[in-house]
């Protein structure tokens, strides 16, 4: 242990980080559990409901809606960014040359803001102006050439198409890390065995790989809940609140809060929002704990 | 697995030459699909800039080629007439105030909870980690309202803290982590010479973890660049808005222009770009260990 001079400083060094952390983070997450049991708008006088908002967004079609973007959009990105991301990792892995070019070409679009990407994908999917329709036409698959971004429909898996291409090349590095910590010596063990290299692959690389899928999928799922940019700026351009039909839980939140001052009802949302993405938290270590005996 | 390598061995031999132009076959195939996923994931952003560099109606008549005029006016006219030059400003004094604030709050407390052995050392380390898990939505409206209470709202410190307050759990665990890797005779021995903590801290500790504190400045100012929501709620005032909400705010007087629209998301895109392309050899394991760590 320490001498009481240093411990001073230890303390002295970590309070700066410790209030700033405490009072916005950590007393901002208890207090708004606190607020999700009453009824305010942010001015006057504040009422206590108790579980009513959780009653109310359970009884709310428009919860349900959100919810189910949420579980589509999630299942989509997990999917995708699984299959996507550990094939592409293979494929750079595999090749000998311009792999930190492949990588940093493919990484790019996680780099670029939700803003500008949603910006620059809506145009180009305006049935007018847009470059998507003429495209499609001159593939000859004008049939598919809808009005993107009226037909809900066809603009959620848009938007879920975009965000996929997005985050995928996340997955991608964490297979490509995990890919150059696989021993040479077990991999051409196997060939001299006479494995051919699918089978290499399948039999041996990929077996070797199941903590980091399945740290890739938890990922992606606590992803799914708070996805909140890409479905609110395509639906809110121009300084809105967003489509109805494309909201997530977390743009439903922020329509509740700040379009319709219900601050109750959008912290009860937040809370929901936490236990959700907490459930995958709480199976992810556990998994990982696993894996680690 | 071993079952049937046993069987193929003795084949194996026979099976080499097929195998050398199967395996260059395959190989051009993952050179082609690598190359097809490269160009999806850039060729947007090119297309990006090639455009906000054409006329009007030269970007009516053709979209895909390469400009014939390099129109320079359009980022002349997004910047001065739409208020680019000030939204810039506002995402480089975000990006240096934040940074800066997080780097030397940061260090300090991952300094203390690696170097110095004290009661709580461990929990305190998790009690930062575990606000990885939180999503920032679920804090908006507490912070919301602490923030306008305390009369922040609207104001550029307000939103620092906030980002100081949101990059805590991934900032302090790395930072420790950073100071972990230090041998302990380094300090011992400056002690015995009778520097002062403050000293040892600031002289002798923190220069030796300079590269892995500069991929990380690296890797908030991108993320507080591109942020979204928390500068929409905090410093959405006309004349603090950053990049991407005078974009997403604005844009829409200027949408009938494409090629200047698109100058002005070419303003707000480059320098993240650059400064990925520059560092990208690190930022990729950097990145990968916040991804990681979850």
């Amino acid at each position: 242990m320490l001498s009481r001079k240093l411990r001073r400083w230890a303390w002295a060094f970590l309070t700066p980080a410790l209030v700033v952390y405490t009072v916005f983070w950590v007393l901002a997450l208890v207090a708004g559990l606190g607020l999700g049991t009453t009824k305010w708008t942010g001015y006057g006088p504040i009422t206590f409901v108790g579980l009513d908002n959780i009653k109310n967004i359970l009884r709310d079609v428009h919860f349900w809606q959100s919810l189910g973007r949420n579980v589509r959009y999630g299942a989509l990105n997990t999917i995708f960014g699984l299959t996507m991301g550990l094939g592409t990792a293979l494929l750079i892995d595999r090749v000998q040359r311009l792999r930190l070019l492949f990588r940093t070409a493919i990484y790019l679009p996680v780099v670029l803001s939700w803003v500008i990407v949603m910006f620059l994908f809506r145009w180009l999917f305006n049935p007018t102006f847009g470059l998507l329709n003429p495209l499609l036409r001159a593939l000859g698959l004008g049939a598919l050439a809808v009005n993107w971004l009226i037909d809900m429909r066809s603009l959620f898996y848009l938007v879920c198409a975009i965000a996929i291409w997005k985050s995928y090349p996340v997955s991608t590095i964490t297979f490509y890390a995990a890919l150059q910590n696989v021993s040479k010596e077990l991999k051409e063990a196997a060939y001299i065995d006479g494995a051919d290299e699918l089978r290499c692959t399948w039999y041996v690389v990929l077996p070797m790989l199941k903590p980091v899928a399945a740290v890739v999928i938890s990922l992606s799922l606590m992803d799914a809940f708070r996805v909140f940019e890409p479905f609110f700026v395509l639906g809110g351009a121009g300084g809105g609140l967003g489509n109805l039909d494309l909201d997530v839980i977390a743009a439903l939140l922020y329509r509740r809060a700040f379009g319709q001052f219900m601050l109750g009802n959008a912290s009860a949302l937040g809370f929901i929002l936490f236990i959700l993405t907490m459930t995958v938290s709480i199976v992810y270590l556990r998994t990982l704990g696993r894996s680690e005996d | 697995m071993s079952l049937q390598t046993a069987r193929s061995m003795p084949v194996a031999r026979s099976r080499k030459r097929i195998s050398r132009a199967a395996r260059l076959t395959s190989s051009g195939l993952a050179y082609a699909v690598l190359i097809a996923l490269s160009f999806l994931a850039i060729a947007p952003i090119v297309w990006m800039l090639m455009s906000s560099l054409k006329g009007y109606s030269e970007f009516k008549l053709n979209p895909w080629l390469w400009p014939r005029e390099w129109q320079w006016g359009n980022y002349t006219r997004v910047w001065k007439n739409a208020d680019f030059g000030l939204y810039f400003t506002n995402s480089l004094i975000m990006v240096t105030g934040s940074v800066s604030l997080m780097v030397i709050v940061g260090s300090m407390a991952g300094y203390a909870l690696a170097r110095y052995q004290f009661k709580g050392r461990e929990s305190l380390l998790y009690y930062f980690i575990a606000g990885q898990i939180v999503p920032g939505q679920v804090v908006l409206v507490p912070l919301f309202i602490l923030i306008r209470f305390l009369g922040m709202l609207n104001t550029r410190h307000g939103l620092m803290l906030v980002y100081l307050a949101a990059a805590m759990p991934f900032v302090v665990f790395m930072m420790q982590g950073f100071f972990r890797s230090i041998p302990k005779e380094l300090e011992e021995a400056a002690r015995i010479d009778g520097a002062s903590e403050l000293r040892i801290f600031w002289q002798i500790m923190l220069p030796l973890v300079r590269p892995g504190i500069g991929t990380l400045a690296i890797f908030q100012g991108m993320w507080i660049w591109n942020e979204f929501l928390f500068a929409l709620l905090f410093a959405n005032k006309p004349e603090l808005r950053t990049l991407p909400i005078g974009i997403f705010s604005v844009i829409g007087q200027y949408f009938t222009d494409y090629p200047v629209y698109f100058a002005g998301l070419s303003v707000a895109t480059l320098p993240v770009v650059v400064l990925y392309v520059l560092s990208s050899k690190y930022l990729v394991r950097g990145g990968l260990a916040g991804a990681v760590k979850g």
